[in-house]
């Protein structure tokens, strides 16, 4: 099988979650970019799927919001359908077989996600990693695109077991600001949101 | 005369071969029929009269007859009735009668608009012993976080609509980036059972529905109903299934413009029991705000609005009887109007 013809080079946009005690955070890029031209200082690289989960993505533009709605439409029908929400778990495992049926099919989507939800019923946080290769994986801190190369060492070095809300954002904004110093092009700043028992709303302050 | 004419065309149905597929409705795009059919087609017998052949068996009211009788003989007899169109109409007709029947004879649904508060109330079927009533399927359901329907008549093919709604709400917002208008979706739900009135294979949805809501950005409340044919109306307040007549006069009696959060659910749980025997517990009561999630009234609410009505209605019934009837009677009326209220009581009573 040869590797489809679109496969993912690394990308300016930045995704990046970090799973704390009781909730996760989760930070996108305010760029849109377009190769090097910024074309929006103002993106919102996030969907909210429903009340307690939140899917952030990037890649091909286009294919992006196109299949993030997409999967946005479906938890919400499910919703609808049985007076309950699907678990972070089931969203996850979703996303994941509809991108590995698309990546076998002739025109697949170029999306890479982070899942980012909390479980009400259990009480617990989760953060899905998701490539367009349609690989998945619960883990504590996650990244994508540049990204990875500058915050992965910061966080392998500072992340902790069960780390609060103030903790967290400190941890967010260390990475922001090594993005900030090192990356070579202008990522307009973070769009930070935190997703916990109450929901999901934004978290100001990483500009 | 009817009657007769019913037999004929459900004799013509007993003597044609079973469709080959529901698919096959239009009329050009089907390929030649089996010889020996053929032969017993109207449009071969009656070849001298235009007007018959204008129904040949592939029109798609046969298929329609068709799919009501699944269990047909398949062997042809040698003779056969002529078919007169008329028949086919009356068949269809009571194909749809068949359908309103059951959409009446479902249990009662009311909707009621207030100022800014949309209400549905419906008549829980009394449950057997042994039923789990708190997690059998409500004659409530969402189909939208904005939009709220009740149906009378047959559950499961409420289900079916309901969840083609859903789609078709979900369909729209991840197309146009809006949530649906009530009107859109009544119109959409109407647009489904009309189309089950018309193509072949199916038979009409046996329900009627009301449907509430508010659309985005906007705080007035909506009331639409849908019937089995696919006609859609908009309402002030308005009943479905069973008794619906007795209720909805009750509402032409007793509606208010303007009406409050609370009184207007009063006027919901009231018009309901109208008709409702067992009071509160085969009552169920959903609520819609504007920009708010839907609020289903637990039991224990809808009993006190029970007690107070039935206080109310013995009041009145005291105050009518002993002519002045009393302290009593002056204090538990309050809000209500003495008028719907003194009616009210005699009807239930």
């Amino acid at each position: 099988m040869d590797a489809p013809a679109t496969a993912a080079p690394p990308h300016g946009d930045v995704l990046l979650g970090i799973r704390g005690k009781d909730f996760v955070l989760i930070g996108t890029s305010k760029a849109f970019l377009h190769g090097i031209t910024v074309m929006k200082a103002t993106d919102d690289k996030t969907r909210t799927l429903n009340d307690h989960t939140l899917l952030a993505f990037s890649g091909e533009s286009g294919d992006t919001i196109q299949f993030a709605e997409f999967i946005q439409a479906n938890t919400q029908l499910y919703t609808m359908r049985h007076s309950s929400d699907l678990p972070v778990a089931s969203v996850a495992s979703f996303v994941r077989s509809e991108l590995a049926s698309s990546l076998r099919s002739r025109h697949p989507y170029t999306v890479n996600m982070l899942i980012g939800g909390y479980e009400p019923k259990t009480e617990t946080p989760m953060l899905y990693w998701l490539d367009y290769l349609a690989s998945a994986a619960e883990i504590p801190y996650a990244a994508h695109g540049y990204a990875q190369y500058y915050c992965l060492s910061i966080l392998d070095a500072h992340y902790k077991k069960g780390m609060s809300v103030e903790e967290v954002t400190g941890l967010m904004r260390d990475c922001h600001e090594e993005l900030r110093r090192r990356m070579p092009i202008d990522f307009k700043g973070l769009r930070v949101k935190i997703v916990d028992k109450d929901g999901v709303r934004e978290v100001e302050g990483f500009d | 005369m009817l009657r007769r004419c019913k037999d004929v065309a459900a004799l013509q149905v007993l003597h044609a071969p079973p469709p080959t597929s529901a698919a096959a409705v239009d009329a050009n795009s089907q390929p030649p029929l089996p010889r020996s059919w053929q032969a017993n087609t109207l449009a071969g017998n009656n070849a001298a009269r235009p007007e018959l052949r204008r129904f040949p068996l592939r029109s798609p009211l046969h298929v329609l007859i068709f799919s009501l009788h699944p269990h047909l003989p398949s062997t042809a007899p040698a003779t056969r009735p002529t078919l007169n169109p008329h028949c086919v109409s009356v068949r269809l007709n009571a194909i749809m009668a068949g359908s309103y029947d059951r959409a009446l004879s479902g249990t009662c649904a009311v909707g009621v608009k207030g100022k800014s508060i949309a209400v549905l109330g419906c008549e829980k079927r009394s449950a057997v012993k042994l039923q789990d009533t708190r997690i059998t399927p409500s004659k409530i359901g969402m189909v939208d976080s904005h939009v709220c329907l009740a149906f009378a008549g047959l559950n499961a093919d409420a289900r079916i609509l309901i969840d083609k709604a859903r789609v078709e709400a979900q369909s729209h917002r991840l197309t146009v980036e809006d949530p649906v208008t009530i009107e859109y979706i009544t119109k959409y739900v109407a647009g489904v059972q009309q189309k089950y009135t018309q193509s072949g294979g199916v038979r009409p949805f046996g329900i009627s529905t009301l449907i509430i809501g508010f659309d985005p950005n906007d705080d007035t409340p909506r009331l639409y109903q849908t019937e089995p044919s696919g006609i859609y109306s908009a309402w002030k307040a308005n009943a479905i299934g069973r008794s619906s007549k007795t209720v909805r006069e009750f509402l032409e009696r007793n509606f208010k413009e303007e009406m409050d959060r609370e009184e207007t659910i009063k006027l919901t749980v009231k018009s309901l029991l109208e008709v409702v025997q067992t009071g509160a517990k085969n009552i169920e009561i959903a609520l819609m705000a504007p920009g708010k999630k839907v609020e289903y009234l637990e039991a224990e609410k809808i009993e006190s609005y029970v007690k107070e009505i039935e206080a109310e209605k013995a009041a009145e019934a005291a105050k009518k009887k002993g002519g002045r009837g009393g302290a009593s009677a002056s204090t538990a009326t309050g809000t209500s109007t003495p008028i719907g209220g003194t009616s009210g009581g005699v009807t239930g009573s």
